[in-house]
């Protein structure tokens, strides 16, 4: 009998290992079959033989996030997950082969992270609720509302919120807490933020849009209930009207603003995520590295 | 878990694609990742039987050498996988597609042990491929003079000594071939050891 066991891989040591992957041609393949065969691979990304040559000089010598670094100071628009699929496939083919890896190297990219069981605004302000001492009114008013009996503030109204944070937090499956701590702990995010000055935000949020699964941004946060509540609305409309028209799947929606473009998507499970760009960004840049990062989360919550 | 077993998982092309890097790869050790502990066993056993044999037969002139090799399953290599950056990784199941004319030879021949069920087959396995390793000491001057007699050929101007070194060309080429048919009568066998003494020579890899 054929043995049926599977290795348990870990995920995250996975996911986090092949972007560091070296991949070199296949010594008995010879460049020009090698370029032809990659120009024929990815003519969805429109490389020119120019650009295809440069890839093929870099194999052997540099990892996926590197060469995927250098393309881009050329021009060349790739996010590490294209260039990723595009060698795992010419690996299937055996054009390429892995022959070693090279040190993960530290993410310089200051990000903020958290996961957040409430939306910001969902939560009661503190000061409001907690304080037993009633804000300073007018003396016109006060006048008024000294004849209106004052409601007793309960005691354990701190407890009351403290209660409802514990209970969303509980709301969150383990199973899907546990994909987001692997989405952080295998820096998906973060390598964006590395290689997209211009991504600002990321968020990922539940089709409700009721607790923020994963926040991470740097000068801005999309972490509000109100962003929670329109992007999930719109994504949901979205996919209800490709679906309607016969337009397929939904890839991503686009919002264009003065200050910066916000890209939406569904992910599995009826989750969706959020990122926002600020206004420099090249839109086909911005909508590699969209669905790059969507694509490696997309990974990661395919289970679900 | 059986030879058979191990190699109807690794398929034969991923048996010679760990074969091929003890041979050809440029580094002092190689890594060889496979999918669990009964492959990892298994595959251990055969390379180890090859470097023993090898070793055992070799000459102390040989220019010829097989690598070390240590075998990670999937779970070890993942788990620690920062600790071998910078390593050569050699992953059976994922890279066993490679074109490699080698590498189909020696798959062609693992399989034909393979599916006749042959008795000892790791033995005989590794004692066809020592003898391979072994002709290419000999052919190893041939072929390097033949290669510059195509350098040669390729730089010449004069039409008429173009036309000599052709012939000489196809008449050093007929006499490494008659060198491997004198060790082996399988056509396959001889491809390879011509495939393998190329390789090596044209990289530099066997002075």
């Amino acid at each position: 009998m054929l043995s049926t066991r599977k290795p348990s891989i870990s995920l995250k040591k996975r996911f986090e290992q092949r972007t560091y992957q070296v991949y070199a041609a296949s010594p008995w393949v010879s460049r020009e079959e090698l370029i032809a065969k990659i120009l024929k691979t990815i003519k969805r990304l429109k490389l020119t033989e120019e650009d295809a040559r440069e890839l093929v000089e870099m194999l052997g010598k540099f990892s996926v996030d590197e060469i995927t670094k250098k393309l881009r100071e050329h021009g060349t628009i790739f996010s590490p997950m294209d260039l990723w699929t595009l060698l795992e496939d010419l690996r299937k083919n055996g054009y390429v082969r892995v022959i070693t890896t090279k040190s993960p190297a530290p993410i310089t990219t200051k990000v903020e992270a958290k996961v957040m069981s409430v939306v910001e605004e969902a939560a009661p302000p503190p000061e409001e609720v907690i304080s037993p001492v009633a804000p300073a009114i007018p003396t016109e008013v006060e006048s008024v509302l000294s004849k209106i009996p004052i409601p007793e503030i309960p005691g354990e109204i701190t407890r009351t919120a403290t209660e409802t944070v514990s209970t969303l937090t509980q709301a969150i499956p383990p199973e899907l807490q546990e994909k987001v701590k692997l989405i952080k702990e295998a820096r998906i995010v973060e390598r964006y933020f590395e290689i997209n000055e211009h991504l600002k935000a990321v968020a990922i949020l539940p089709r409700e849009g009721h607790v923020i699964l994963l926040s991470m941004y740097r000068d801005v946060t999309i972490a509000d209930a109100e962003v929670a509540a329109a992007s999930t609305t719109i994504v949901s409309h979205a996919v209800r009207v490709a679906d309607n028209t016969d337009l397929g799947d939904l890839k991503e929606i686009i919002i264009d603003s003065d200050l910066g473009y916000l890209v939406l998507a569904k992910l599995p499970g009826e989750l969706v995520l959020v990122a926002l760009f600020s206004s420099e960004v090249t839109i086909g840049l911005m909508i590699r590295d969209f669905m790059g990062l969507k694509n490696e989360i997309t990974e990661i919550f395919a289970t679900i | 878990m059986s030879f058979f077993n191990v190699i109807a998982e690794l398929q034969p092309r991923g048996l010679g694609y760990a074969i091929l890097s003890l041979i050809v790869e440029d580094t002092d050790i190689v890594y060889i990742i496979v999918d669990d502990e009964e492959e990892k066993e298994i595959l251990s056993e055969i390379l180890l039987e090859l470097k023993d044999q090898f070793e055992a037969r070799r000459s102390f002139s040989s220019a010829i050498s097989l690598r070390d090799f240590k075998v990670l399953t999937a779970d070890e290599y993942y788990e620690h996988w920062e600790d071998y950056a910078g390593k050569r990784l050699i992953f059976v199941k994922q890279d066993r597609n490679l074109k490699s004319p080698p590498l189909d030879k020696l798959a062609l021949f693992i399989e034909s042990m393979w599916r006749v069920r042959s008795r000892d087959p790791i033995r005989r396995i590794a004692m066809h491929i020592v003898d391979i390793l072994l002709a290419l000491d000999v052919v190893k001057e041939h072929y390097r003079y033949l290669k510059e007699l195509i350098e040669k050929e390729m730089k010449e101007e004069d039409p008429k000594r173009k036309k000599n070194l052709a012939k000489e060309i196809d008449r050093k080429r007929k006499e490494l071939i008659s060198m491997l048919e004198k060790r082996f009568s399988r056509r396959e066998d001889i491809d390879l050891a011509y495939e393998l003494v190329s390789y090596l020579v044209d990289r530099g890899i066997i002075k």
